[in-house]
């Protein structure tokens, strides 16, 4: 059970990478420019993830402050600090992709 | 007087590119004739309804209604990174013109000088 963490957009490829790494069991964070991933026009790569049912998180001060609230898909669970820090602590081991 | 061209093309908030970007560009609008252009990931430095409060980290992005009060009237951005990220002009703090490959090429030979941020 695998944390991934991305914190770049969509731009530089990251979460192309990193899709294939994730198993059934994983989740997504995205956080900083990470969350640009989670807009509804991000693409293939995260309609792939959510088909797959692994679970999505964005965090939402990092949403705020880009001005996408509107802009994020329904599949994607906005967390705050604590939350995040709940999952890193209910996933054991954790990967930073970007 | 010499052309300047201002280049920004990261996001906002996740680096520090687009404030310095934004400062540069005010500071040398009082020295020079100077334009800016939103390029790739850059266009997202415009988008309305940015709210920092959470982040330790200042709105800057109302401060680019000033461009107009300090004479930088030239602002465009590629209409195609506009589009891939699926935003249109209605959803800018300012309207840039949008311009395509060739016009964006002609720009990026025109100026004088090219400042990336």
């Amino acid at each position: 059970m695998l944390l991934h963490l991305l914190n770049k957009s969509p731009e530089h490829a990251a979460l192309q990478r990193c899709a294939g790494f994730i198993r059934h069991g994983d989740c997504l964070v995205l956080l900083e420019d990470g969350v640009y991933c989670a807009t509804s026009n991000a693409g293939a790569a995260l309609r792939e993830l959510i088909k797959r049912g692994i679970p999505l998180y964005a965090v939402s001060a990092d949403v705020e402050a880009r001005g996408l609230s509107a802009r994020l898909g329904p599949d994607i669970k906005l967390i705050n600090y604590e939350e995040l820090v709940a999952l890193s602590i209910q996933y054991t081991k954790s990967k930073r992709w970007g | 007087m010499r052309k300047l061209l201002f280049i920004q093309s990261h996001a906002p908030h996740g680096t520090l590119f687009g404030q310095e970007g934004l400062d540069a560009i005010l500071a040398g609008s009082a020295f020079a004739d100077c334009a800016v252009l939103f390029l790739g990931d850059g266009v997202y430095q415009l988008l309305k309804g940015q709210a920092t409060q959470s982040l330790a980290s200042r709105n800057y992005s109302v401060s680019y209604q000033a461009l107009f009060d300090y004479g930088v009237d030239a602002i465009f951005c590629s209409a195609a990174d506009l589009l891939t990220r699926g935003l249109t002009l209605e959803d800018l703090i300012v309207a840039p013109t949008p311009l395509n490959p060739k016009e964006l090429e002609a720009i990026l030979h025109d100026y004088d000088v090219i400042l990336d941020f």
